[in-house]
Parts: structure tokens; sequence; C-alpha cells
């Protein structure tokens, strides 16, 4: 179990440095202190309805991002012309960082559920787009060549060809923008939406309890990775038959 | 350039004034507030001012300053230390869990205890900007060197090259598209982190412009350094992209 | 290599005289498996000279690749010795240059074809300024002049393994070592490159281990057969082949001797049950 070796050691050090006292107290913790908090912020309660608030923000923000985004790049791949017209200005929208939009949505939406979900969904609405659009357009002619001899029509066409080719690579962009809607949701709270982990996050270091802060910090980092694993797991469980999109 | 494809940019751009004429005629008619929503005349009149007086040109040096010298650093450390990793299959296993336990974190979740840690300086700026495009760098220059097709290796042997031949003639230019896919998102990741960093410690930059901005309801001055900022974005893209096209022609 | 010395190699008495350049000594090769270990080769003895065109043949999982490996120094043998050239061969050497069978693989994709050949020449003693001149002579060789500057990924399967055919030319080597080198081409390529490789082979006086599946290529190639059986490998004959220089796909393919070498090989040959 190589792996657990440098996780391990690190944490060890870490201790004994923070038993020797050389940084300041408020400002580090040792992980003995550390795993304290993070109990006391779980057994409150204040830690899991964080949770539930980032999560939430993130989960609607992915939804609403994602549905916009399937259904444009659903479009744009399935009619070329659409696909031509739209590149242009897909190319210079995307690249908006998101948290630009920030002082945005605060002047739409005030503080709340409304800044942090409508930021989640402008970010996970362009992976959404962009890997819908390659995949339907890359579903094989002769599928298509079949769809036409059946004389399918669009909405056919749609569901029994085109759908279950892309699904897969579908699951593939969900998958991203996932990851994408946990990041996004955070780095909005932190900076500037008061709910949520990321808030949570920034209160403990400005309230000077640096144990707190690393809890919530190593918190945020499983649920980031935990998310990631299991989507790869159901991923590979409903698809693996079929051929795994990386 | 031929003219379907003239004709298909044409559509294009026809489309994007397209989408900016209907801004137009949102805010002519009211339909938005213009505290939401400014016009696009105002936008770009306070654009002009801020060009004209320094304000933008200082606020995209420091934006831009900070980005580009946490990304430059991260990425020389990223790559040199992902190449020593890389080529050794032990490091790897030591290291590779680890790393990838740290790929899904959100960045900006350090952004706090390097505050804690550093204050609201611009030293804290740069760290946090390092950190974050430290990772993609470095798993992307593991991923490409681990992706090298072994056969080459036997050739190599079979050619007797010397070590470093090897390394600049083979393992470096097959995991270049990796490593270059690395960047461009260690790239995104740090203008990201320049803009969230200085909105939280005011440091003059155009994510503090915005918020300031936001805070004070001035809506031109705010979509004016939006589009700023996707100015950038797109800049940097494009930037990529050809860079792209060009060292990794031979893909295609 | 003086044509009178080329003309003398061309009757088929001539290569015995000729010194031998690899001895492979009672070889036996055998990796770790389950409880025991698994016997790939087992006791294999061959004398090559210089100049021949040795053919190996054998059915799928012989060990004609491995023997290949080992005398490329790929692999070392678990028992006994090969010694190459007065040396025991103990590491990969130039002078044994290996031609691999998935030839995509073993080209670089990022450099062109001319690149490809500068890899080998860059590594070695060769003057600087004479790459220019030997590699244009290698791609006209190989018939490969026209297409210098593409990059792997544009040329055809058969070009593709001409390239790696010539960059192991560049390393200037005693020996080449060819892993079924044609296996994966259409018949009509796979004769040309026959074609190509025996006349650059008898040209250059080089010393050639061809490991293939088909008979009849092995033949039409070879001064010499080697037929292999598997499990564990170990070399069942070896035939002389007595037909004249240059081969000609039509004719030597008719000769009454091809045929019987053929008649004669397909024994050793694994059946299908």
């Amino acid at each position: 179990m190589r792996a657990l070796v440098l996780p391990c050691s690190v944490i060890a050090l870490w201790e004994v440095v923070g038993r020797s006292q050389v940084v300041q107290s408020d400002q580090m913790s040792r992980p003995s202190e550390i795993a304290v908090a993070g109990l006391a912020a779980l057994s409150d309660g204040s830690m899991l309805s964080a949770t539930g608030q980032t999560i939430t923000t993130a989960l609607v923000g992915l939804l609403i991002g994602s549905a916009i985004g399937i259904s444009l790049g659903a479009w744009f791949g399935l009619s070329a012309v659409a696909g031509r017209l739209s590149q242009i200005s897909v190319e210079v929208f995307r690249p908006v960082p998101s948290v630009a939009l920030i002082p945005i949505a605060m002047l739409a939406f005030g503080f709340g559920y409304g800044m942090g979900i409508s930021i989640v969904a402008f970010a996970c609405m362009w992976p959404a787009l962009i890997i819908t659009q390659a995949a339907v357009r890359e579903v094989p002619g002769e599928l298509m060549e079949v769809a036409r001899v059946l004389e399918l029509g669009w909405a056919s066409r749609l569901f029994n060809i085109v759908l279950p080719d892309a699904v897969p690579n579908l699951f593939t962009a969900m998958r991203l923008a996932a990851g994408i809607s946990l990041i996004v949701a955070v780095t909005v709270e932190i900076t500037a939406n008061p709910m949520g982990l990321g808030y949570a996050l920034v209160v403990a270091q400005q309230t000077l309890h640096p144990d707190t802060m690393f809890a919530y910090l190593i918190w945020i980092g499983l649920l980031g990775w935990l998310l990631n694993a299991g989507l790869l797991q159901a991923q590979s469980r409903l698809f693996g038959r079929w051929s795994i999109a990386a | 350039m031929k003219p379907d494809r003239l004709l298909q940019n044409a559509g294009g751009i026809g489309v994007l004034l397209a989408l900016f004429g209907l801004w137009a005629v949102i805010t002519k008619f009211g339909l938005v507030s213009p505290v939401f929503l400014p016009s696009v005349g105002d936008t770009f009149g306070a654009l002009l001012e801020q060009a004209e007086d320094g304000s933008l040109g200082r606020a995209v040096m420091g934006t831009g300053g900070r980005m580009l010298l946490g990304f430059g650093f991260a990425a020389l450390v990223g790559c040199s230390v992902g190449l020593l990793i890389g080529l050794s299959p032990r490091a790897r296993a030591y290291i590779e869990p680890s790393l990838e336990f740290l790929r899904p974190l959100p960045a900006s979740a350090v952004i706090p205890v390097a505050i804690l840690l550093l204050g609201l300086t611009k030293t804290m700026i740069i760290s946090v900007i390092v950190f974050g495009s430290l990772w993609p760098t470095l798993l992307a220059t593991i991923q490409g060197i681990k992706s090298v097709e072994p056969r080459l290796f036997e050739m190599a042997r079979t050619m007797e090259l010397p070590h470093w031949t090897v390394i600049r003639s083979i393992i470096l230019p097959s995991a270049l598209p990796d490593i270059f896919a690395g960047l461009r998102l260690a790239l995104t990741v740090s203008l990201i982190l320049a803009v969230v960093t200085e909105m939280m410690s005011a440091e003059a930059g155009l994510g503090a412009m915005i918020l300031l901005a936001a805070r004070s309801f001035r809506s031109p001055e705010l979509f004016a350094g939006v589009l700023t900022l996707g100015a950038i974005g797109f800049g940097i893209n494009a930037v990529m992209e050809f860079a792209q096209r060009h060292l990794l022609r031979w893909r295609h | 290599m003086s044509a009178t010395q080329l003309s003398e190699l061309r009757r088929p008495d001539a290569v015995a005289s000729r010194p031998i350049l690899l001895s492979i000594d009672k070889v036996g090769f055998s990796v770790p498996a389950g409880n025991g270990k698994l016997t790939i080769l087992e006791d294999l003895s061959l004398e090559v000279r210089e100049g021949e065109f040795v053919s190996i043949i054998g059915g799928s999982g012989c060990g004609k690749t491995t023997l290949l490996r080992l005398i490329g120094g790929l692999n070392l043998p678990t028992s006994g010795t090969i010694t190459f050239d007065g040396a025991v061969v103990d590491r990969p050497s130039r002078k044994r240059a290996v031609v691999f069978q998935d030839y995509t693989k073993a080209l670089l994709p990022w450099r062109t074809v001319v690149g490809n050949i500068k890899l080998a020449l860059d590594s070695g003693t060769t003057p600087a300024d004479t790459h220019a001149a030997t590699i244009d002579r290698l791609l006209q060789q190989v018939g490969l002049s026209d297409a210098a500057d593409r990059f792997p990924r544009q040329l055809s399967g058969g070009m593709q393994q001409r390239l790696q055919i010539a960059r192991c030319l560049a390393l200037e080597p005693k020996m080449l070592l060819m892993d079924e080198p044609f296996g994966a081409l259409d018949a009509i390529t796979r004769q040309n490159l026959q074609d190509e490789v025996s006349r650059l082979a008898k040209q250059t006086g080089m010393t050639v281990i061809f490991i293939t599946h088909d008979i009849e290529e092995a033949t039409y190639l070879g001064d010499r057969v080697v037929a292999m059986e598997s499990r564990p490998g170990r070399i069942s004959a070896v035939l002389d082949i007595n037909l004249p220089w240059p081969r000609d796909q039509l004719t030597t393919r008719e000769d009454e001797r091809f045929l019987r070498y053929r008649h004669e090989l397909f024994k050793y040959l694994p059946r299908a049950h």
C-alpha cells in the first residue's frame, strides 16, 4: 500500500511539527486538532447544513446548465448550419471566466441561492454544449444511413439512434460538468456568497479557527474526490459493456 | 480563405452581432433595469474612459501580470518535477495516488488558508495561483510520460541511444500533447484564481474593479470590466489554440 | 563488397566459406509462472555465417520472436550463450538492428521520414555533413524519395515498414533482425517488399535473420530455413535452400526445388486440431 506512505508521513510530520510550536497556533493546527474540530462541526450539524447548501447550489446549477448546454449542443450537432453559425459566438462567450460574473449575479440576485446557481449554470453549460455537439456529430454515418432506410422521422431518429449512441459521451459530459459544478459553487461561496461550505471555510479563517478551517478544507476535498470516483464507477457499471469515453 | 469558409465566418459574425443587437434592443426598451444591464453605449463609454485614464491598463497589468507570473512558475516546476516523477515508476507508485486525490480539489478552497498564513498580500495571491496551476501541469506531465509508446523505448535500446537523447527526442515530444492540455487547463485556473484573489483582497486588478463597480451600482463599469475579462480569456484561448495547432501539427 | 565477391555470394555454396558471425549455443529461455517456470525456448543451437539470409518459421507461440529478442539483446537467455562477432551478447547493439513487427509503434510520429532516419544518424559516429547524402541514398534504396517530408501518419503500411528498414540500414548494422515484418501488409505489397529486402541484403552482403510464419516467404527469401516447434521452442529442422539468386516471384516459386522445399517444410508446421 505504497499509496498511503506519502499521506501518512505528511500527517505524522505535521503533527510532530505542530507539537513543537514552531508556528503560531492561530495560523496552523495539528492533524489531531483538525480531526477534533471536524467531528465537532459534523456533530453540531453545521458542517452538514453547509454541505447541503453547497450541494443544492451545485446540483440545481448543474441541472439547469447541462440542460441548456445539452439542448444547444444537440441542436448545433444535428444541424450543420446551426453549428457553423453558432461557432464564433460560442468561442467568444465560452472563455469568459465564470467568476467574472459574480458581481453581475450579485446585482441581479443579491446573496443567496440565486447567485450561486446562476454562476454554476453558466460554468456547466459550456462543457455540456461542446461535448454534446461533438458526440452528436460523431454518430457513425452507417447508423444515420439505417435511419434513412427505415424512414424514421426526426424525433424517432433522435431518440432511437442519436441519443443512445451519444449517451456514453453525454455521461462523460455530465461527469465533467458535475466536477465543475462543485468547484464553482464552492468558489462563489468563498468569494462572495455567504452560505455553504465555502463560506464556512472563510468564516473559520476570519475568526482565526485554523482547526475548523482545515477540517472544512479536507471535507471539501473528500467530497470532490468521492463525487468523481462515484461517477466514474457509475459510468463503468452502466456503460462498461459499451465503451468508456475518456 | 475558401468562399465557403468566408461565408461561414461571415454568418457566425452576423449571429454574434445580432446578439449584441438584442442587447441593445433590450436596454433601449427598458426591459431590464439599467442597474442590472447597462446599455451598449454606456458600457463602451465606460470602457473608453477607463482606457483613457489608465485605470484599465493598470487593472489588466495587475491581473494579467500576477496570472502569468504564477502560471509561469507553476508550469516550470510542474513540468520539471513531473518529468522526474514520471520517469521513475517507484516515485509514481508513492506519489500518484495522493496527486489523484488532489485533482478534484477546488483550488479556490486554499485561498482562506493562504490568507491565514500570508495575509492579504501579493505573495498570498501568487502562492494561490501557483498552487492552483501546479497540479494540472504536474498531473498532465506525469500522464504524458506514462503514455509513451513502450515500443519506442525498445527501439531506443536497439539503437543504443544515450539517456539524454531518449528524454529529448522521444519522451518529451511524445508527452507534449498531454503536457500542453495540462498547461491550457492551468492557464484557465490561474486566470480564475487571479480574479478571485483580487476580489477578496482588493489588490488593484480587474476582479477588484468589477466588484467595486457592483458595490457602487455602477453597472457600465462593471460590464466594461467583464467584457475585458472575457477578451483576455478569449485572447489566451486563441493563442493557445494557435500554438497547439502549430506544435502538434503532426497529429493531423 | 566488390562485384566479384557479390557474384560469388550468389553461388549457393559460397556462403559456407564465410566466417561465422552469430553463434547460438544451447540457449534456453524460461520465465517464472505459477508455481514453477514456463520454458519458452530449450536447448537451441545454431550458427549463422556472414552474408547469410536465415529464415525462421514456426507456429504461433513457438518462441521465434523470443529467439529474435535474445539475439538482439533485448532479453537475456536463462541458459546458454549467444556470441556475435566474437563477443557475448548481453545488451542491444547498433550492429544488430531490429525491424519490429508493429512498425507504426516503432516510428516517431512527430518526425518526418527524413527526421526518423536522422535519429539513427545523429546518434552515430558519421560526420554530420554526410548525413543528408546518406539519407538521400537510403530513401532511394527503399523507394521513399518522394515521401521525404511526410509524417508517418501520411504513409501507407508498406511505406512505414520501408521507413523502418531504411532507419535500420542507417545504423550500418552487421546483421538485420526482422520480426514478421510483412505480416500486416497486403499480398502485393508483401511481394514487393520481399524482393526489395532480398535485393538490399544481397547487394550489401548483409546478414539477415528473418522471422515469418509463411513457409513460402521463408523459402523464397532464405539461404537456409530453420523450422521451430512449440512448447518448448526447439529447432526441429534446418534446410539448406539451393535456389539461384536473384530470386523471382514467378519463376522461383514454380521451380521444382522450391516446391520440394515447401513440401518438406510443411511437415514441421503445427496442424489445426
